[in-house]
């Protein structure tokens, strides 16, 4: 277009000229940038770090489809089928359900600014780094946080969390089920009765376990739970899924004062998902392509069955573990009931840097895997066996890497 | 050579060590202060200490349970000591997998150590914490502590209050609260004890020391002309500055007990700035007043001593010590000398030996935690700051390192005037960030080194090529690094002339020169980082030679050859290494060895490397005699 104007004045002479460049009123005082001359560069790599993993072959294709408008009979048809999806992987029947347009921190943040208000006693279980960020989150909102703190490769057990409930009479309890950063996973039986007797509401980050591990949104009493797309369910990142159940709903709907944040106020989206009546009111424009991908990420996982699916997963990291073993590493967690079967930590072995580890299996078998985050900072090593990747061959391939890192790798000391 | 360092041993046998001492003060003429006025106080402050080591005899000797859980409780207990809390961020050691069995021990150190028999009253399990806050509220009150530790107790109240509300702080004060929480325990029963033991003129003096003084470390060492007594002082305000754990301690009770969190909820995590922010505001504000307590349990809180030592009331156990080391024997050249320390917990110079011993014996940690307690002592031992920049080096504290070759040079009456202008930086004791080095920093210590090599002309000083080639190491220039490890082998290839260059360094030295063989690991070991392992273990080889018992070179020997792909080879060298290490303690009959991780978990990478799934059971197991036997090697 523009070509074709400077073409133009070209023939019509100065003045068109002059007209082509009044169209703005300054000179553009940052030139295009060399770099976007360029192609884009996507280098092909197998993602068995904590997240994202790769995207299944039907989800990438779903990418790739022709954009429709956001709101059209169409789109709100496949919103329909995600919701009902989300129901099925969450095990739910709750009609407020929903994706938030956002990273799984989106849906975090949506959890706490609608439940949440200042003053309001909040229970955090922190045996990693999600439950550290839940309460920075709460305490920006002015909820007085209280933090169960355990060690890093640590679970929390029911009495810890009853004696929590019984002292500081939350009206909100926090769980990480899949704790990504020291790869704990948090079991959930009993929990949501226990809140139930206090009269608290359960919170379940489920973002690193969601369709590897089973989770039972209603038959565990979780009151809220969220999980990410771009984990087991092999879709981009930048979704995530939410749902609430009547009591946390009413708790939200009784708010005494609005939510600060309008984006994840759930009574706007709500409307937009069409969560009451058929009605649905424009909030904010959804990322229309992203949702394709979901679409076909729970198709995927419908189809395959959620029993399969942890099944799957649970023998892929039998697996892994066994191997990570032989290579002479140790596990981070020493309880194997513990273990959370999609993302595996490996403390870093004595004499070697994680850093030399990740990079060697980066640049030699391009296979990305993780150091550690937040309380496993430098210790670890994290793997992660998600939905599509978790497959015995993807173990081999990464263990035969490995190999060669530990070979390579070690430093000698001066 | 061997002759020659067996001369120079004998020459300094039977404490003559000492003599030696001031006979380099003599010749370095223009330091004489620096060191008369460290010896003489040393002198006078010892036998105090010693009793006062004696009463506290638990800390240092610990209960076998510490020993075994030691690697736990290593890594959960140092994040108070502000010198130690680095050392955890290290490595091999972690496992923070068993919070109880570490509890027990701090119960049990607890019990074994508390004088006042109002701490034996503790109760164990829950009720701990409360039992302890009242306990620690009479004590505090008592008549032995003044006002101002009320008055600290105050504020520290008032803190609580901040970190108790919500909406007004943000959650790093929260967890680091938390976090504090941890290691409390010890440490304030500590701070009780100390407080009771402390004589009334020393907590005076040294109250006086510290308001008049800045509390950085290094401004005590360049008082070069300070009389006897205030010497002392300074020394002590040393110690004090060792405590600075213990004032946290305090803290974080308070705000354990009142907030009544959750008594098993602890936590940890290094986040090292927040630590270090919290250091430097506690260090500069609130509780000058416990840094007074003239104890040397701080540190010995972050080393761990064997429990039964063989050697803990063997007379000359320091001399003994350096015998053993030109044997070649360092697991039990180890014993000696933590005995050296037991009977004398100042002796700096049996502090630097055990931790240049550690090193060689592969166990980085124990190497740092001893090291920096020399320095403590003696802030100008140039041996102890070039070894532990070297440990910070290989633990992957590349700041740290930077720093102790800047004090190194600082410290090094020779090259000293170098810096002179320069604005010193912190101490190096509060300053552990294991983040990448500000290259800046890294090369501005490079800039110096270069700087005294230009100005030695062709004169040689095999010390200042061994700093520059670690800080060429660090900066990943491994050619450059060769070139200087090399250099300093020209003028020191089997160790002679090592006695001469330490005379005219003048600093701390006892004869024995354990560089000639560790120079030649490190040239191994930067030739083998730089990618070329089959030079590396020619150095290696030569290492061994002069020194067969070098645990260390023996391990790197071993990485070299799993580099090379020689895995059986490789394993032959872990195997020597373990063996050596376990003989020397059957032979001494010491029930718990120094037996190294981290050559343990190269041993099963090693042995899973070949394939052979048996033998890496019995690995797995720690079962060093089956091993051996599969290897043909000698038990």
């Amino acid at each position: 277009m523009f070509r074709m104007l400077t073409k133009t004045s070209v023939t019509l002479g100065s003045r068109a000229a002059g007209w082509v460049r009044t169209m703005g009123s300054h000179q553009l005082l940052v030139p295009p940038p060399e770099t976007l001359s360029k192609p884009l560069s996507v280098p092909k790599r197998l993602l068995l770090g904590p997240g994202p993993s790769n995207l299944a072959p039907r989800v990438l294709a779903a990418g790739g489809l022709r954009l429709i408008g956001h709101m059209q009979k169409e789109m709100l048809q496949i919103m329909d089928e995600i919701k009902e999806g989300i129901q099925y992987v969450f095990q739910t029947r709750n009609p407020l359900t929903l994706v938030v347009s956002g990273s799984g921190h989106c849906a975090m943040e949506t959890a706490l600014f609608n439940l949440l208000e200042p003053g309001d006693s909040f229970l955090v279980g922190a045996n990693g780094i999600w439950g550290m960020r839940a309460a920075e989150m709460a305490e920006r909102i002015g909820a007085r946080v209280h933090q169960i703190i355990k060690e890093p490769g640590e679970h929390l057990t029911l009495k810890e969390v009853e004696e929590g409930l019984a002292r500081h009479k939350p009206v909100l309890l926090f769980l990480t089920h899949g704790e990504s950063s020291t790869g704990v996973m948090q079991p959930l039986d009993g929990f949501g009765e226990l809140c139930r007797r206090y009269q608290c509401l359960l919170l379940v980050d489920s973002v690193a376990s969601l369709g590897g591990v089973p989770i039972y949104m209603d038959q565990q009493g979780i009151d809220i739970l969220y999980s990410g797309s771009q984990k087991v369910l092999n879709a981009p990142p930048g979704i995530s899924l939410i749902s609430f159940s009547d009591k946390a709903k009413h708790k939200v709907y009784t708010r005494k004062t609005k939510p600060v944040s309008f984006y994840t106020d759930i009574t706007y989206l709500a409307k937009l998902w069409g969560c009451e009546g058929k009605t649905r009111v424009v909030h904010h424009t959804t990322p229309v392509i992203s949702l394709y991908c979901l679409r076909e990420s729970l198709a995927l996982i419908s189809e395959q069955g959620l029993e399969n699916c942890w099944q799957r997963h649970r023998k892929a990291a039998a697996y892994l573990h066994k191997r990570l073993q032989e290579l002479g590493l140790q596990l981070f967690v020493k309880d194997p009931a513990i273990r959370l079967p999609t993302i595996t930590t490996v403390t870093v072995p004595a004499g070697y840097n994680w850093r030399d580890i990740v990079s060697y299996v980066l640049n030699n078998f391009n296979i990305e895997i993780a150091g550690g985050l937040g309380p496993s900072e430098e210790k670890v090593l994290r793997i992660g066996l998600l939905g599509y990747n978790a497959t015995t061959e993807n173990v081999d391939l990464l263990v035969t890497a490995l190999k060669e890192a530990l070979k390579h790798c070690p430093k000698n000391k001066l | 050579m061997a002759c020659e360092v067996c001369a120079t041993l004998q020459a300094l046998k039977g404490k003559g060590s000492r003599a030696a001492d001031k006979a380099v003060a003599m010749v370095m003429k223009e330091i004489p202060r620096e060191e008369s006025a460290e010896e003489k106080p040393l002198l006078t402050v010892t036998p105090q200490l010693v009793n006062e080591q004696q009463e506290s005899r638990p800390l240092l000797s610990p209960s076998i349970d510490d020993f075994l859980c030691e690697t736990k409780s290593e890594a959960i207990a140092k994040p108070v000591t502000s010198n130690t809390a680095v050392l955890t961020t290290g490595l091999d050691l972690l496992d923070l997998s068993e919070p109880v069995s570490q509890t027990q021990t701090k119960a049990k150190k607890s019990e074994s150590s508390s004088k006042s028999s109002s701490l034996k009253k503790k109760a164990d399990g829950s009720d701990l914490i409360s039992a302890e806050t009242e306990q620690r509220a009479q004590a505090l009150r008592g008549p032995e502590t003044s006002s101002s530790l009320d008055l600290d107790i105050q504020t520290q109240l008032e803190k609580w209050e901040d970190v108790k509300f919500p909406g007004e702080r943000t959650s790093k004060g929260h967890l680091m609260a938390e976090r504090r929480s941890c290691s409390s325990k010890t440490g304030s029963k500590e701070l009780l004890w100390s407080s009771e033991h402390r004589s009334q003129p020393e907590l005076s003096a040294g109250k006086s020391a510290l308001n008049s003084e800045s509390l950085n470390p290094e401004s005590a060492s360049e008082l070069e002309l300070v009389a006897p007594a205030q010497a002392r002082l300074t020394k002590e305000h040393r110690w004090g500055s060792a405590l600075l754990s213990r004032n946290h301690s305090l803290e974080e009770e308070f705000e354990r007990a009142k907030a009544a969190v959750e008594s098993d909820t602890e936590f940890w995590d290094k986040m090292q700035a927040e630590w270090e922010e919290m250091a430097r505001r506690n260090w500069i504000s609130e509780n000058q007043e416990a840094q007074n307590q003239v104890t040397v349990s701080a540190s010995e809180k972050g080393y761990y001593f064997h429990t039964e030592n063989p050697f803990k009331d063997w007379p000359g156990a320091f001399e003994e010590g350096l015998k053993r080391l030109k044997e070649g024997d360092l697991p039990v050249t180890i014993l000696f000398m933590e005995a050296a320390i037991l009977q004398d917990p100042g002796d700096a110079e049996a502090w630097q030996f055990l931790g240049i011993t550690q090193a060689e014996n592969e166990n980085e940690q124990a190497a740092i935690v001893a090291l920096q307690r020399c320095l403590e002592l003696q802030p100008n031992n140039l041996k102890a700051l070039m070894a532990l920049a070297v440990s910070y080096t290989n633990t992957g504290h590349q700041q740290d390192a930077c720093e102790a070759l800047k004090n190194w040079i600082r410290q090094n009456p020779k090259y000293k005037y170098l810096v002179k202008n320069k604005k010193s930086s912190p101490g190096l004791t509060r300053r552990m960030s294991k983040s990448p080095v500000d290259s800046s920093v890294l090369e501005g210590v490079k800039e110096l080194y270069l700087e005294a090599a230009h100005q030695n002309g062709d004169m040689i000083d095999p010390d200042l090529q061994t700093g520059l080639g670690v800080l060429f190491h660090l900066s990943g220039e491994f050619n450059r690094a060769i070139d200087a490890f090399n250099a300093a082998l020209t003028v020191r290839p089997e160790g002679r002339g090592g006695s001469t260059t330490m005379m005219c360094l003048g600093i701390n030295n006892s004869g024995l020169c354990p560089k000639d063989y560790s120079l030649w690991n490190r040239l191994g070991a930067t030739l083998a980082n730089g990618d070329r392992s089959e030079e590396a273990v020619e150095a290696y080889t030569r290492a061994l030679e002069i020194q067969p018992g070098f645990i260390r070179s023996r391990y790197n020997l071993g990485i070299s050859c799993i580099n090379l792909g020689a895995y059986r080879e490789a394993v032959s060298n872990f195997l020597t290494a373990l063996s050596l290490q376990r003989k020397s303690r059957n032979q001494q009959q010491v029930p718990h060895p120094a037996i190294s991780g981290n050559i343990w978990a190269a041993l099963r990478i090693a042995l899973s490397l070949m394939d052979q799934p048996e033998l890496f059971q019995a690995a797995n197991l720690g079962d060093l005699d089956v091993l051996l036997r599969a290897f043909n090697l000698d038990p």
